[in-house]
């Protein structure tokens, strides 16, 4: 259709480099305004003197009282509040429903907003925000790269299921020990925490360490494994996102069957047979690929069942029967 | 592969959980030099029935320099302080480090049990304070640094490390990484 | 709540049945930190459960006196934010209610009797033999830190501290104490 469709990659980069820098720039903020609220300049060292200058420019046009204006965004991708809008993750709401065994309703509105935005978009948290996304993509770059100079990577698959039992397992052990489980292993909570550690409290804690960890699985054990066979939180959304409005599928007319669309995606879905589902998290990778445009958007809330092999699959299947006939 | 689980296996055993502590004697949000109360670093516990205050005076002495620990024990419920004698060890902060050396034993005076120390070299030390209540042993570890703090941790530096590892590699490679990531993927995929 | 603990029942039965008889004498005592919740906290286990860890309530705090539990205080409170009252105390501004999502801390208004009736961290508590006032050399820096003098402390003879009931737990007095070690501590309500 429109080729520029094919630049959503690119614009899908730009949101997911722009939430890391805001999940970097909110501490900064926090001690900045500690800074302020404390008007005790004098008292800083020549390098927080430095930091307060650099704060002070960049949000000076903003604000006239950083102290309190600056109160405005807060949080991370777990949970945030936005000009007094309080949006919080839904996996966060189930493993507080599930911990609490109790419901507290403002917590739920909460949630609300993310929730409509699956229902219609699907899995799109994973792939335009989520900032562990960001370092996971980069990862299986730099594993593609190992894997060009020599160096073994890890390619093993295991069922994409195993995400729900890691959900289901979630839920229950939260409702036994009580504690909210699901923010400790939980990537995008754990990033936003630990970038706020690290800048705010002086040091890294020990989600860091968990997070390298899943890094080096994806490395060595399986291209993007976190995501496909372990994160609770794709597959809430997953399901979330099963009947989504809005889906890319193939056009099987323009489809030549390279099937470089089934390689690059990186939930190993199989966009050449039409093999979408519910874990699409719609992040264009294969239609920024697709030579010949054949991947689209299409409001639908089911996928189109497999179309067979594309106008050059059909071209050889016609040689093959010609000389049969 | 190896390399890498030894790494991690090294950055779970070295993030073990710091006491809370600080240094007394400045402005807390920030530890200049120009301060004229001596420093101290004070590390508090809470260890069955009893709060243990811990000061290492100065806070980070350096080699050849005498220092001294003052330890506080007082009961939770109701304050009463601890009467019976505290016997201090230390050993080198290091892995798989059982080399003990006793400090010595020491009374209250005061309330407090007051013990000197001098170190020839500077480094990172756990010292141990024993004490027996209420039929019950008790044992607190506490840090002790000779010498200046390092800025950056090990876990700090590993992170640090490997994001940058990941971004040059991708700034570097950006062309030819998709084709690469379509390669391995179509092997990825037949084998 | 009742639920879950005939969960934790069940299951710690289970594990002592499975578990061989253990052949230990004595126990050596586990360390802990004290640590006060943030202002308006709900009681320390509902807190676990309703706390999500998300961090904002440190994110806002303008005194940054809000700390998070790594694994230190068990796995049931990593994440979840605490006050080292010694290091910084609470100035109890109630900006962390405000952007609790969850309700773990309570939104509050910042008054003081909405302060005294509703925010119980803990209460302070004198060491006799560390005070200066009670050593004879007159000091009354507490009293002067506290947000709620002559209501949370009051001073007597050679300005000694009293502490009443009213204490919220804030810690402005343990932070200001000019003792090394502290002479005054507030003893969190959890360990109370």
């Amino acid at each position: 259709m429109t080729p520029h469709i094919r630049h959503l990659n690119k614009l899908r980069w730009a949101s997911l480099t722009a939430v890391f820098l805001v999940l970097i720039l909110l501490p900064c903020i926090s001690v900045y305004q500690a800074y302020v609220a404390a008007h005790a300049y004098d008292l800083l060292t020549p390098s927080e003197k430095e930091f307060y200058d650099v704060m002070e420019t960049l949000t000076d046009p903003f604000v006239s009282d950083p102290e309190h204006d600056l109160d405005a965004v807060k949080g991370t991708t777990w949970s945030a509040t936005v000009f007094g809008l309080k949006v919080s993750d839904p996996l966060a709401v189930v493993g507080q429903v599930s911990a609490g065994l109790e419901i507290y309703p403002p917590f739920l509105l909460a949630a609300l907003i993310p929730v409509i935005v699956t229902l219609v978009f699907g899995r799109i948290f994973c792939g335009w925000i989520c900032p562990a996304t960001l370092l996971y993509e980069l990862n299986t770059n730099l594993a593609a790269w190992l894997h060009r100079v020599g160096l073994p990577v890890g390619n093993r698959h295991f069922d994409r299921r195993l995400k729900y039992l890691v959900l289901g397992i979630g839920v229950i052990l939260s409702m036994i020990t009580g504690s909210v489980l699901f923010a400790a292993i939980y990537p995008p909570a754990i990033i936003g925490r630990e970038i706020y550690y690290a800048i705010a409290l002086g040091g890294f804690g020990a989600g860091a360490v968990f997070f390298v960890l899943t890094l080096l699985f994806d490395l060595l054990v399986a291209r993007r494994g976190f995501c496909r066979y372990v994160c609770p939180g794709g597959a809430l959304y997953s399901l979330l996102g099963r009947y989504r409005v809005l889906r890319i599928q193939r056009k099987v007319e323009t489809c030549n069957d390279c099937a470089k669309c089934t390689a690059i995606c990186e939930f190993e879905l199989d966009p050449m047979r039409d093999g979408f589902g519910q874990e699409c998290n719609n992040c264009t990778a294969c239609i920024a690929v697709c030579p010949t445009d054949a991947l689209e958007f299409k409001v639908d809330i089911k996928d189109i069942t497999y179309q067979g092999p594309g106008h050059l699959g059909r071209h050889y299947r016609e040689q093959e029967i010609r000389p049969g006939a | 592969m190896k390399t890498g689980f030894c790494l991690v296996v090294l950055m779970v055993v070295c993030s073990a959980p710091a006491h809370a502590h600080h240094v007394l004697g400045r402005p807390s949000y920030s530890l200049n030099e120009d301060s004229t109360t001596p420093p101290s670093m004070q590390v508090e516990t809470q260890i069955g029935d009893y709060y243990v205050t811990y000061m290492v005076f100065p806070a980070f002495p350096s080699p050849n320099q005498p220092g001294r620990v003052n330890l506080y024990a007082s009961r939770i419920d109701n304050g009463a302080p601890f009467d019976g004698e505290v016997a201090f060890k230390v050993r080198d902060d290091s892995l798989f480090n059982d080399d003990e050396e006793l400090l010595g034993v020491q009374l209250p005076d005061d309330n407090v049990f007051r013990q000197g120390f001098e170190f020839r070299e500077a480094g990172n030390f756990i010292v141990r304070a024993e004490f027996e209540a209420g039929g019950e042993p008790y044992r607190i570890d506490f840090p002790l640094q000779i010498g200046e703090p390092a800025r950056w941790g090990p876990l700090g530096l590993t992170v640090a490390a490997i994001m940058l590892a990941l971004i040059t590699v991708n700034l570097v490679q950006r062309k030819r990484l998709v084709s690469d990531k379509i390669r391995s993927g179509r092997q990825d995929r037949a084998g | 709540m009742k639920r879950r603990k005939f969960l934790q029942d069940l299951i710690s039965t289970a594990t002592a049945m499975a578990a061989a008889p253990a052949v230990e004498a004595r126990v050596v005592q586990k360390t802990g930190i004290r640590y006060l919740r943030p202002p308006g906290s709900l009681d320390e286990a509902e807190f676990a459960s309703r706390c999500i860890r998300c961090g904002q309530c440190g994110e806002a705090c303008p005194n940054r006196c809000i700390k998070f539990f790594g694994t230190e205080n068990g796995f049931k409170s990593y994440g979840t934010p605490y006050i080292t009252p010694r290091e910084k105390a609470c100035i109890l501004c109630m900006k962390c209610g405000d952007v609790c999502p969850t309700g773990a801390i309570q939104s509050l208004q910042r008054e003081a009797e909405t302060i005294l009736d509703s925010v119980n961290m803990g209460k302070a508590r004198v060491n006799e033999s560390l005070c200066l006032s009670y050593q004879g050399k007159s000091c009354g820096v507490c009293y002067r830190a506290c947000p709620l003098p002559d209501i949370a402390i009051t001073v007597g003879w050679m300005e000694q501290p009293h502490v009443q009931d009213a204490c919220v737990g804030c810690g402005l007095c343990e932070r200001s104490c000019i003792q090394i070690p502290q002479a005054i501590r507030v003893i969190p309500k959890h360990s109370i």
